[in-house]
């Protein structure tokens, strides 16, 4: 369909064919003529473009009756209708009218800007002509005109009447820079988007797409039915703008009906007087007298932002070939589109930093610096602030893998393992619950429908109830320890194993016990330490019979000696498997134990007596899970399948309804309406329909639910505070990473649960719920990148003392220390330096403190000379921020800026190589560093990022203290207990620098008194990461107010980390989408 | 960008809309008139050490380097390629770099890094549905190379048995009754939740639209493929005369896990199962059960130039390269028409990692086997300014049969690897 086509169909949908109306009479405004003269106050002018000279390509430019020069005024600019003869409109320039009706010819500069039609040589009289040359033409000519007459480029309005009226969308918001231009827009007859017309990118997805640039301006909309256009479209997206739909009867004003001279679809309507058009002139004054949001300052050539860039950045980046890929053509003035708001950021990062402009070229002036940053962080902070209020800070978020396993626990009342339907979240957020970086896709979907599956088999009971079986093994009798000798010595109640294997198998393999169905199990085992006076460590696994490296640990434990012990513990186990027992604690090794004969061996050992094993423990039969779905509803035997029993009904569509009503409401965690249930419970009913048992249909249903968006995503609204429900599943998924349980449901019911003192106390009672240790858990984890810590095995040869109950025990330390902090509300300065920490004996040995033995943790006092206290110097955050064999001072300063100080550092701006680590000895890592700090372009970002590295120089890659480097070349030799070690003694390490600021310090002692003097920003980086973990989205500069409101207030409350929970709670940013 | 990535949704739910069943059809036709053209693609994702992978002359006469020896057998049958790497990655994030191996994606590991569709993924939406799967991403453990257009990672397979089970054993006649009343099932239900996403949908704002939109768009392809599926389901599976595969649970057995990945990439080649698979090799920081050696493999890579451990990391190079010419050998072995297998797939091998001590992503390994392509040359380019990786994902694409000219940052074919079909 041609274009000429296209605009007869509009107007036979408008014209009506016995039209008469009134001719506009002398009290009406007359829009001036347009002449060839010069532009003069109360003259409208034609214009031609530089661009256009020698073609007939023109805009008309109106200067207001109270316009002078050196003046400023608004301006209007207008798009006209298309050639319609029954309106008598000629789609040419000369004749609009709107904007003039708008005005009365006061206070606003009115430019009619052309359609360009192709072939460039005239304007188009319909539709677009070059869409581009007309986008062009006005994004050249506006600032132009402005310049010359005044015009302000704060306050330029768009208006347009039918084709115009669809043009303010086609050709105003083509783009985001010319859609930056419009403080508001205002349009009568048509709207871009509402129908079709035929060419591209008529539609509405393309109309919506462009009106999302409009960010929230105000937008009025005038029309013989206006409100159409809110009824039959924009009503489900009237977040886009702030809409204002104004029904106007052209009819009425102009008593059409009785006169022969006007159509109802005219743009001449303002020019009489009526109340229609004393609300649209309301509209106008009130718009113009708002502060526009994005201020396009930025975009001025004279303004702070351009001129600055102009001075100093443009010789380089621009051209053909622009320094570092960078162009400042990249940058627009929309700071509406979050990518563009993170370009200049990174720009802003430069200049803050002082890398750019580089040292070699003219340092800006400090002010003009200043107005710079100020100019820049305010755009975008007001840019985030209106998205903040039309949309919210957290998109969408949905449930991940840990907030779905846990979820479906709760409200099935099951206990399955469904991690492997689901792979690990990969972040790059900082935190796998970030709402951005939650993806769906098909394969997702797949294992959703899988794990439903899974999880409704084990929640319904389809059979009788398994046996619950207690065995007391001897293993002595049993098979699970070969006969006395090799290791093992048989004693009167038991057997004394001195040494264990685990890569020869010698370790007590429990095989004549393995688990008959899927459950919850209970083991004791008694034993004690043999020949010797001291307790003796061991740990148990469980897994698959033959399948070794299929195990999982479930705990260390740890007997003491001589007086026999039962150690009881619990596993949620899987048919078919079988636990072992690993006395690691017997540092011997096997061959040395097999040299004397276990008879003669006097080492000491560990007896084991016997094992008990009971399970699966259930407390009722069918089980809970059940309960909860069905009730009492009755369970018969299938008939085709005598071990299979089903729950049946004798009313099944009552039931049905009764189950998945119940079961959605807690499953989308709050109410829910009967139309929501509806299309589950018609597709229980055709199942029935389909000869589908009672209980095959209501499970479809039930299956439906669990992949429903409703239950995966977190629903939010954006604008007022979150509604009560709403708060009650944002408190539990952070606290918890699980749904809201019944006490915050009826909270929630009741409209109490955001009164600040009923919050508090659910708070509280959350955090002293055992649930709450998924907090400790993810966030802790993530925070402190503890889910690295078996991404690198230590150099056995560098560091034969690591072994597994050291690396499961460093990261305990650090859980158990930030669960104590969050227990007694202690000062987060801890993080950076405390007087105690969290210790078991392999820990305490490890960072050679002296009187801490055996397995359980305590709370340590540390003595002076440590060297630790505070989560930097603990092995484990040193060990994931080395590689297994060598340290880094860049990764771990960029880890302490990033993760303790909130200020992660910039990407290296020039691609540089990694620094290749060399551990013959001959050389060290700062040695290898100098060269690159002497880098002008490198130095500027090392000077900040080295010193926090180099002052964690004295621990080793796992933790542990070291006063020179281990070399497997040149050195001294070492020795450990008498043994010669294979490492030497390498280089001296040195751990001294100077922070970017001039303060130097000796090694991580003094660092960590730096680091203490500013205990705001430390309180502020963690209050960023815990919103971030919080509300499933990163904090940005929009958010610096309300954070350091939170800083403030828990400042008087010694900076307690209880205190920032309940803080960020009770703040805007948790109680807002 | 967030229109961009509107558009991108909406395109793939076109390209996805193709009625399935003519896809299906078509498959039945086009396999005899010609050659099925295939693709394999394997990341060692420890990297494989340069000096011992990469030779010192270019063009057809070079000496073979230790490596290239073990496949030395097929030395017209593949192109070895220094110096290219991808754009935009970083040492700090290399080993993160496996996520952009087949995207091509700069950025990855950095904050905000979002993934685009992998090369595999890319030519499955064009010709996935000749075949019962459209791909297989398959992994020695963990995580895998594919990913979505809409930039979630696909999750792989890292169990052969599983895999093989998928493709050859046929299910008893109640078990595939149950199975297509679970896809039936599986259909209707998401035919609800889709109703459900709509009304839920008037509710949202623009952001929240676009995470839903994902949502639906993964329902409705997810009803297309159930449809597919079921119509597969009833067909008889493929008869293969081999023995399944025992899983090997020791993580730390690379060697033994690569190889029967590439027995089952055999097995589904042959049978024409699929034409594009991905494996992601194992990288573990276990100690690998293979003689002579004694530290981590992860540990190996970080060798710090240190002579003992780069010896041990070559005897674990060595055997992954041995699986490597197995895997040829196989292809070669097996005829299809008058070809081989291998001439009618591209093996491709590569890292995400030139150098693992140092963790360069620069000067990757690459080399190219098979599918139809001249062969025989060590291809240098200069990897201080190299061209893009994804050039050579383009000629691979073009091999296939795919009309592009482009692929993620690619700037046209890789000069030397012109495609030949």
């Amino acid at each position: 369909m041609n274009p000429k086509s296209i605009a007869l169909l509009c107007i036979f949908a408008i014209a009506f064919s016995d039209a008469t109306a009134e001719e506009p009479t002398q009290k009406d405004l007359i829009t001036p003529a347009m002449t060839s003269e010069a532009p003069a106050a109360g003259k409208r002018v034609r214009q031609v473009a530089p661009e256009y000279q020698g073609t007939e390509v023109y805009h008309s430019l109106y200067l207001p009756t109270d316009w002078k020069p050196g003046g400023k005024y608004p301006v209007l600019v207008e798009y006209t209708g298309n050639k319609f003869p029954p309106g008598k409109g000629s789609g040419e320039v000369k004749d609009a009218n709107l904007g003039y009706g708008m005005t009365g010819g006061r206070g606003f500069i009115w430019v009619v800007m052309p359609y360009v039609e192709q072939g460039r040589k005239e304007n188009a009289v319909q539709w677009w002509g070059d869409k581009q040359a007309t986008v062009d033409y006005c994004k050249i000519n506006l600032p132009r005109i402005c310049e010359s007459f005044g015009g302000d480029l704060n306050n330029v309005f768009l208006c347009g009447f039918s084709r115009g009226a669809i043009g303010a969308g086609y050709i105003g918001m083509a783009d985001d820079e010319i859609a930056s231009l419009w403080k508001g827009i205002f349009t009568h007859d048509h709207f871009d988007g509402q129908r079709e017309w035929g060419y591209p990118e008529s539609d509405r997805e393309s109309a919506l797409k462009r009106l999302a640039r409009l960010n929230g301006r105000p937008v009025l909309i005038c029309g013989q039915n206006a409100s159409s256009v809110r009824d039959d479209f924009l009503g489900e997206h009237l977040d886009l703008a702030q809409f204002t739909f104004l029904d106007v009867p052209t009819k009425e004003i102009f008593n059409i009906p009785e006169g022969p001279y006007l159509h109802p679809h005219t743009d001449l309507w303002m020019h009489r007087e009526s109340p229609f058009r004393q609300q649209a002139r309301d509209w106008l004054d009130q718009v113009l007298n708002q502060k526009r949001n994005t201020a396009p300052d930025t975009a001025s050539a004279d303004g702070p932002v351009q001129g600055f860039l102009a001075a100093h950045c443009r010789d380089c980046h621009a051209g053909e070939d622009p320094e570092g890929d960078f162009h400042l053509a990249s940058l627009s003035s929309d700071f509406s589109d979050p990518a563009n708001r993170q370009s200049w950021l990174t720009v802003l990062q430069q200049v803050e930093s002082g890398n750019m402009p580089p040292a070699k070229r003219t340092r800006p002036d400090a002010k003009a610096t200043e107005a710079f940053v100020e100019r820049i962080s305010a755009d975008v902070a007001a840019a985030e602030s209106e998205q903040r209020r039309t949309r919210g800070r957290v998109v969408l978020r949905r449930l991940n893998r840990n907030e779905y396993v846990n979820t479906i626990r709760d409200l099935l009342a099951v206990e399955v393992d469904l991690k492997d339907l689901f792979p690990d979240s990969t972040s790059t957020s900082g935190f796998d619950n970030d709402a951005e970086s939650l993806h769906t896709s098909t394969y997702l979907l797949e294992n959703y429908l899988a794990a439903a599956d899974r999880a409704l088999d084990a929640a319904i009971a389809n059979g009788p109830r398994p046996p619950t079986a207690k065995v007391r093994l001897d293993i002595r009798d049993s098979t699970s320890v070969r006969p006395t000798g090799s290791v093992y010595r048989h004693v009167d109640d038991g057997v004394a194993i001195f040494a264990t294997s685990v890569a020869a198998n010698i370790q007590v393999t429990l095989w004549r016990f393995m688990s008959r169905h899927d459950g919850k199990y209970r083991f004791r085992i008694s034993g004690y330490g043999y020949q010797t006076d001291k307790p003796v460590s061991f740990h148990v696994k469980a897994g698959p019979m033959n399948a070794a490296a299929q195990q999982y640990l479930i705990g260390y434990y740890e007997v003491p000696p001589t007086e026999p012990t039962v150690v009881e513990f619990f596993d949620q186990m899987k048919a078919r498997q079988t636990i072992r027992i690993v006395a690691d604690g017997l540092k011997t090794q096997t061959r040395e134990v097999e040299r004397i004969g276990a008879d003669q061996y006097t080492g000491p050992g560990m007896v084991v007596q016997w094992v008990e094993a009971e399970g699966p423990l259930l407390p009722s039969w069918p089980p809970e899970s059940h309960q909860r779905l069905f009730g009492d509803l009755p369970q018969q035997t299938d008939p085709q399948d005598r071990n299979r029993r089903e729950v049946v009904s004798q009313q099944p569509l009552v039931d049905a309804e009764r189950i998945l009503s119940r079961f959605a409401r807690r499953a989308f965690r709050r109410p829910v309406t009967h139309s929501e249930i509806k299309p589950f419970l018609d597709r229980v009913e055709a199942k029935l329909a389909a000869g589908d048992s009672f209980e095959q249909a209501v499970r479809v249903g039930l299956k439906a639910v669990l992949v429903a968006p409703q239950f995966l995503f977190l629903h939010e609204r954006p604008g007022d505070r979150l509604d009560d429900f709403a708060l009650a599943s944002r408190l539990s998924y952070f606290l918890w990473s699980s749904m809201p349980d019944d006490e915050l449901l009826e909270l929630a019911e009741q409209q109490t649960l955001s009164e600040p003192g009923a919050l508090r106390s659910q708070v509280e009672r959350m955090l002293n719920d055992p649930k709450s240790q998924t907090l400790t858990e993810n966030f802790t984890t993530q925070w402190l990148a503890l889910r690295a810590i078996d991404d690198t095995m230590p150099d056995r040869m560098l560091y034969p003392e690591f072994d597994d109950l050291l690396k499961e025990s460093m990261v305990k330390e650090v859980k158990l220390f930030f669960e104590e902090m969050l227990k007694r509300d202690l000062s987060i300065a801890n993080f950076v330096d405390s007087d105690f920490t969290m210790l078991n004996g392999r820990l305490a040995q490890h960072y050679g403190i002296a009187d801490v033995e055996g397995m359980p943790f305590r709370k340590v006092t540390l003595p002076p000379d440590s060297h630790r206290g505070g989560v930097l110097t603990m092995a484990a955050i040193l060990k994931v921020t080395a590689n297994g064999t060598t340290t880094s001072p860049i990764l771990r300063g960029s880890w302490v800026l990033d993760r303790i100080l909130g200020s992660p550092p910039p990407k290296p701006t020039v691609d540089v190589e990694a620094v290749e680590p060399d551990i013959r000895g001959s050389t060290t890592i700062r040695a290898q560093l100098e060269k690159h700090r002497q880098d002008p372009a490198c130095a500027s970002c090392h000077i900040k990022i080295d010193p926090p590295g180099f002052a964690l120089e004295n621990f080793d890659v796992i933790g542990g203290w070291r006063d020179h480097y281990r070399s497997i070349g040149e050195g001294e030799p070492v020795i450990v207990d008498g043994n010669r070690m294979r490492y030497r003694s390498g280089p001296p390490v040195d751990a001294s620098d100077v922070l970017a600021d001039g303060r130097s310090f000796a090694g991580i002692d003094q660092y960590k008194q730096l680091l203490l003097a500013d205990k705001d920003q430390l309180a502020r980086a963690l209050a960023a990461n815990l919103v971030h973990y919080a509300t499933g989205a990163a904090v940005t500069t929009a958010d610096r107010d309300t954070i350091d409101g939170i800083v403030e207030r828990i400042r008087d409350q010694d900076y307690g980390l209880r205190s920032l929970v309940h803080e960020i709670v009770q703040s805007e940013l948790f109680q807002h989408k | 960008m967030r229109h961009n990535r509107r558009r991108i949704l909406r395109a793939a739910g076109v390209s996805l809309s193709l009625p399935c069943f003519d896809s299906f059809a078509r498959a039945q036709d086009t396999q005899t008139q010609q050659p099925r053209r295939r693709m394999v693609c394997i990341c060692n994702p420890l990297g494989l050490h340069p000096d011992h992978f990469f030779p010192q002359e270019s063009g057809s006469d070079y000496a073979l380097s230790p490596y290239l020896d073990v496949i030395k057998d097929y030395r017209q049958d593949f192109t070895v390629i220094s110096g290219l790497a991808h754009a935009g990655l970083s040492p700090g994030f290399a080993h993160q770099a496996t996520a952009s191996f087949l995207t091509g994606v700069p950025g990855a590991g950095r904050p905000g890094f979002r993934n685009g569709i992998s090369l595999d993924q890319y030519a499955a939406e064009q010709i996935g549905g000749l075949t019962r799967f459209p791909s297989l991403t398959l992994s020695g453990h963990g995580l895998g190379l594919s990913w979505t257009r809409t930039g979630a990672q696909i999750p792989a397979d890292d169990s052969p048995s599983r895999v093989f089970a998928k493709m050859f054993l046929a299910g008893r006649p109640d078990e595939v009754r149950a199975q297509v009343r679970r896809l039936r099932d599986n259909r209707s239900i998401l035919d609800d939740v889709r109703h459900q996403a709509k009304s839920l949908r008037s509710d949202l704002g623009i952001d929240d639209r676009e995470k839903l939109d994902e949502y639906m768009s993964s329902v409705r392809e997810l009803e297309q493929r159930l449809v597919v599926d079921e119509a597969w389901s009833q067909k008889p599976k493929p008869v293969v005369d081999v023995q399944p595969p025992q899983d090997i649970p020791n993580k730390a057995d690379l060697i033994g896990r690569a190889s029967l990945l590439f027995d089952l990439t055999h097995l589904a080649l042959q049978t024409d199962s699929t034409r594009l698979i991905t494996i992601m090799l194992t990288g573990s920081t276990s100690v690998p059960p293979i003689n002579g050696v004694n530290l981590g493999h992860h540990d190996l890579s970080h060798h710090g130039k240190d002579p003992g451990k780069l010896a041990q990391l070559k005897l674990v190079e060595i055997e992954t390269m041995k699986t490597v010419r197995d895997l040829l050998a196989k292809l070669k072995q097996t005829r299809e028409g008058e070809a081989s297998l291998l001439d009618n797939t591209m093996v491709f091998l590569g890292s995400n990692l030139g150098n693992a001590s140092s963790h360069s992503v620069k000067n990757l390994p690459v080399l190219l086997a098979g599918g139809g392509f001249r062969h025989g040359n060590h291809l240098p380019f200069d990897p201080q300014d190299p061209p893009p990786l994804c050039n050579l994902y383009v000629s691979m694409l073009q091999q296939l049969g795919i009309e592009t000219d482009s692929f993620g940052t690619s700037n046209g074919t890789l000069a030397g690897m012109e495609p030949t079909v």
